[in-house]
């Protein structure tokens, strides 16, 4: 081991270089003196983040997406949770059928997806595009990836503990709110930080979808254009990165903290 | 039809899901504070039965009273009855304290007095400094025990067990079917115990009911069962029998007389319409086994030994006899007399067995 480094050692390092090198260069690039994202490096600098903090359009479309996505993942969430537990605890009539027309916008390119959207909105619907259409698009989107995270945990779930709740004295609800959802939790926070992320980082829809307040994705596409606005964004994507890191170990503290058991079927 | 002593009266009870019919048409009382099993193969009806009883299934057709109250339309969070489940069913995400404690959320007592039920709960099953353990962290013995605990706690009128010592091992399930009907006796309660293992209905049960393809055989104490079952397949289901097959040819002072074929005339107490059909059951304790032609005054056939199995405190013998189907099972405690048995496979025997050793079963 401490001798040559075997094959496989070398394939897992470039392997790791070749998925994060690119979004590690982001930070570097971020503090660096320059206004092109290029080598050699010129020196270290903290103007970026504050030409960030400065570029008011930028800030507003970040705040724009982070209200869209909350709204998305947990309406995606609720929507998708009955329907996961109805699928996973019932045999229904036609339940097949159901799942697969609810699975379809993952196969669905999601080009098409926004096209129609759009014509139903303007020519059947006669709503303003806004970020309540975004919104809808992405929940549209977003539901079959809350319903498989939530499905593939409720699998298994032993029918008897809801049973065994209500033998107990617990009516209905109070056995979704003191047995189901305790056990679906894992899943349920899985499927909120998913969808959260899918909004966030989604554009052909919100492109497609919003008036005149942009999602961070929009507004970084027609920043583009103009180089000088580049660093700010590096700034940014650089403040992203650490975010949703910082939320990814939040998120697994708390899963572990709350349910110890790794399965609901365990006992 | 709703005795007095009954705590729990079933009323031609019927239970289909579509075409198949689960449970068909039952009436009997359990009586106030019996240990009764519902004893059958799986498919019976039992859990079925019991799943009506607990309210989580409804009657196609007929009633059940508990403790004198209509139960149709009373859900389950409503009935005066509680369940130790097959799986046992504990809270994964509660530990052993708030896995018990779980029903007494609405049994209107204060946080001290739940407490203190709780505490002699876990005393009552032998989990005292349990309470806080996680439920993931319990062998299956103590996950029964919580199950039994959490059942118990919320002071049902009728317990109701689903199988409960199905999961364990040989000796688990013996230590705890001692343990559970000394449980028994001490709570008081009645039990409703659901099961398909006849050794470990028989070693519970004041009272089993046997049943079969929906329905009810018969319903006695274990030595009644054992000794007199009713029909043929109460006889085969409860232990070993022997059964010979014949018609009644006649009577002999208190004896009728059985034509089984080729095994020659046998004679039983009882009696019977001659010429009707019937079955003689013996059980393999009763039998003898002699390597001389036995006096006249008992049942005997004869036949070639095809198997002997040891099983410490006794021998077991399979006698195949010309003009029956099915070996002749044949048991002898291995008591000094025959302990240095003769008796080899393929040798030649005689099985005998006294007159008042048998019962007639007419089905």
């Amino acid at each position: 081991m401490l001798g040559k480094p075997s094959a496989l050692f070398i394939y897992a390092i470039a392997f790791m270089i070749f998925l994060y090198g690119p979004v590690m260069l982001m930070p570097v690039f971020s503090l660096n003196d320059s206004t092109f994202a290029t080598f050699p490096l010129k020196g270290f600098t903290t103007r970026h983040y504050a030409s960030m903090l400065a570029n008011t359009s930028m800030i507003l479309s970040l705040k724009n997406s982070l209200v869209v996505g909350v709204a998305v993942s947990i309406t995606a969430t609720a929507i998708g949770l009955p329907a996961a537990i109805a699928l996973t605890r019932y045999r229904l009539p036609g339940g097949g059928p159901v799942l697969g027309a609810m699975m379809l916008p993952l196969v669905i390119p999601s080009i098409v997806i926004a096209v129609a959207l759009l014509a139903i909105i303007l020519r059947f619907l006669h709503m303003e595009l806004s970020l309540w259409t975004v919104g809808a698009g992405h929940i549209l989107l977003c539901i079959p990836f809350s319903m498989t995270v939530l499905m593939s945990r409720l699998e298994g779930f032993d029918k008897s503990l809801e049973e065994a709740s209500r033998d107990l004295g617990e009516n209905a609800w109070m056995t979704f709110v003191r047995v189901t959802l305790p056990l679906a939790a894992p899943g349920v926070i899985s499927s909120l930080l998913l969808c959260f992320i899918i909004s966030f980082d989604e554009f052909v829809i919100a492109f497609f979808l919003t008036g005149t307040e942009n999602t961070l994705p929009v507004y970084l596409f027609s920043q583009l254009r103009f180089p000088n606005k580049l660093p700010g964004t590096l700034a940014l994507g650089s403040a992203i990165l650490l975010g949703s890191a910082l939320l990814v170990v939040a998120a697994e503290m708390l899963r572990k903290l709350g349910v110890q058991s790794a399965k609901p079927g365990d006992l | 039809m709703a005795k007095a002593d009954s705590i729990i009266s079933i009323s031609g009870v019927t239970k289909r899901f579509g075409p198949v019919t689960a449970v068909d048409d039952i009436s009997f009382g359990i009586h106030r504070g019996e240990f009764f099993s519902l004893l059958g193969s799986s498919g019976c009806g039992k859990t079925t039965l019991l799943r009506m009883l607990a309210g989580f299934e409804q009657p196609t057709e007929g009633e059940v009273f508990i403790d004198g109250e209509p139960m149709a339309g009373v859900p389950a969070n409503h009935r005066p009855t509680n369940m130790v489940f097959q799986s046992y069913a504990i809270f994964p995400h509660l530990n052993v304290r708030e896995n018990i404690g779980y029903g007494l959320r609405n049994a209107g007592i204060s946080k001290d007095e739940a407490g203190k039920r709780v505490n002699d709960a876990l005393e009552l099953v032998k989990l005292s400094g349990y309470g806080e353990r996680a439920a993931h962290q319990l062998s299956g013995g103590q996950r029964q025990r919580v199950a039994l605990a959490r059942a118990l706690v919320c002071r049902p009128k009728v317990l109701l067990l689903d199988e409960p010592l199905g999961a364990l091992d040989k000796n688990l399930r013996e230590e705890m079917q001692i343990e559970l009907r000394a449980l028994q006796k001490t709570v008081g309660i009645t039990f409703v115990f659901v099961t398909h293992d006849q050794e470990e209905a028989l070693t519970l049960s004041d009272r089993i009911a046997v049943m079969s393809k929906g329905r009810v055989l018969q319903i006695d104490a274990p030595e009644a069962l054992y000794d007199n079952p009713n029909c043929r397949e109460v006889a085969e289901f409860i232990g070993t029998m022997n059964i010979f097959a014949g018609k009644v040819a006649g009577a002999a002072k208190a004896h009728a007389v059985i034509d089984a074929g080729a095994l020659g005339p046998l004679q039983i107490v009882g009696s019977g319409t001659k010429g009707s059909g019937v079955f003689l059951a013996v059980r393999p304790e009763k039998l003898k086994l002699t390597t001389k032609k036995p006096a006249a005054s008992v049942n005997a056939i004869t036949g070639v030994v095809s198997a002997i199995s040891y099983r410490g405190d006794r021998h077991h013998f399979l006698v195949k006899a010309e003009g029956h189907d099915r070996a002749i099972s044949v048991s002898q405690q291995n008591d000094s007399e025959t302990s240095a048995t003769p008796v080899k496979v393929g040798g030649k025997v005689w099985v005998t067995w006294p007159y008042s050793a048998g019962r007639l079963l007419s089905h």
